[in-house]
């Protein structure tokens, strides 16, 4: 890739990270926790690297897709903005499939590992989402005729975006801001384990695909959120965070009957076939009804 | 190549300084439960949920103990700045020493609980097997 601008953006992310401890050492302390910051930033590191092995094929695939398509758009400057939008309705696919396909959560769930929420925590990229293949939510873009080489920087740009949305220290931006664009308020929502918040705000930029697809919730100040995963990890071994789920994925399809097995491939998270564990429906189903109870 | 390893070996540092830094400004202090109402509210997250019939917390907040509405224990544990609910099999040995109840998991916790440890540690030995 000719010009990758999220490694330009690195400099500004140290900078950043170190801005907002200072900010949480004076209003929130419990924000930051060096070993969870220690544990985000190996992972983010080592993502760099699954990044820089396997950019190339990615690349190439893109090149591929947009060779057969009869389409090419070229460098047109009205391009780019589209190509951003789409691609960023690309991602909201992605995310969306992310968090419902066991398959593709085994790759993602290590953004969610960390118990704290801070721009730290941001940098908790996959390491595995070449191998679960999630580069094939990009693909339609290049068949649609958009360069190869504008939606990755379209890409980029993206990813810079969801960084600063990782804080506390925000707690809500200008009112049109928050309805179109995705914030530290509606990302908050989707790092929560609390019931009401499980699955929902999948946006990557803009947060309209949420009130389109119904799958936006507004933060709620009343209920503090809890952030990480339904079963939280309790180590801080970067190794773990990254490979658990697969490891989990394999054991259930190894122990699975086999007319259950491509169900434990495809279903959402949490999803058994003798009902032994809950999904995040079956969690939120539970909680609505102790809510009645109460 | 050699550019990679030196941008590898550069972000390798800037991540050593980070942490320390996050270290130096005071974020390695361990969790502390603020109220029964915080562990009830963590406890409501385990998976499967946790509707709490008892509950005693550590003197110090460094923990929680809790049984539930159906019979089982589960203990709130430190991890770093946050907690885990770990629930704790009919099997895991529960034990008094004098206000201190211990309790046998990987890795052993102890929570001070004054007066309430004996009571704990007994209804941890009495558990129907059926709570499995
Ligand atoms: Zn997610
Ligand atoms: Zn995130």
């Amino acid at each position: 890739m000719p010009f990758d601008p999220v490694a330009f953006a690195i400099p500004l992310f140290v900078v950043l990270v170190i801005a907002e401890m200072l900010w949480a050492r004076r209003r929130n302390p419990v924000a930051y926790e060096s070993r969870d910051t220690a544990t985000s930033l190996a992972i983010g590191l080592g993502s760099t690297v699954a990044g820089a092995l396997t950019g190339g094929v990615v690349a190439g695939t893109l090149v591929w897709a947009h060779s057969v398509s009869p389409i090419s758009l070229g460098w047109v400057w009205w391009a780019w903005p589209l190509c951003f939008v789409l691609d960023d309705l690309a991602y909201y696919a992605f995310h969306r499939s992310a968090h419902r396909v066991r398959w593709f959560w085994a790759s993602h769930v290590n953004h969610h590992s960390s118990q704290h929420y801070n721009l730290s925590t941001a940098l908790r990229q996959s390491w595995t989402g070449f191998f679960a293949l999630t580069f094939v939510f990009r693909l339609p873009l290049a068949f649609a005729g958009f360069e190869p080489g504008m939606i990755l920087v379209c890409g980029g740009f993206n990813l810079i975006y969801q960084f600063w949305i990782h804080t506390e220290s925000i707690k809500r931006m200008p009112r049109w801001f928050e309805a179109v664009m995705n914030t530290p308020s509606h990302h908050r929502v989707h790092h929560a384990v609390n019931p009401r918040y499980l699955d929902k705000n999948y946006a990557g930029t803009f947060i309209i695909w949420d009130r389109m697809f119904g799958t936006f919730v507004a933060e709620d100040d009343a209920d503090p959120i809890r952030y990480g995963i339904v079963s939280q990890l309790g180590t801080f071994n970067p190794l773990k965070a990254v490979f658990h789920e697969w490891a989990a994925l394999l054991k259930d399809l190894w122990r699975a009957p086999w007319r259950h097995k491509l169900s434990y491939l495809l279903r959402e998270p949490g999803w058994t076939h003798d009902g032994s564990r809950e999904t995040s429906d079956m969690i939120r189903a539970r909680w609505e009804r102790d809510k009645l109870d109460s | 190549m050699n550019s990679e390893l030196l941008q590898f070996g550069g972000s390798l540092l800037a991540i050593t300084a980070l942490v320390a830094l996050a270290h130096w400004l005071g974020f390695s202090r361990s969790a502390r439960l603020e109220s029964e109402e915080a562990a009830r509210q963590l406890l409501a997250l385990a998976p499967g949920g946790f509707p709490v019939a008892a509950l005693a917390l550590a003197a110090d907040g460094a923990g929680a103990i809790a049984r539930s509405r159906d019979g089982r224990l589960a203990l709130l544990r430190p991890h770093g700045g946050r907690f885990i609910a770990q629930p704790l099999p009919p099997e895991t040995l529960l034990e008094a020493q004098g206000e201190t109840l211990c309790i046998h998991t990987t890795p052993r916790i102890a929570l001070q609980l004054g007066q309430e440890a004996q009571a704990w540690a007994q209804a941890g030995a009495q558990r129907p097997v059926a709570a499995r």
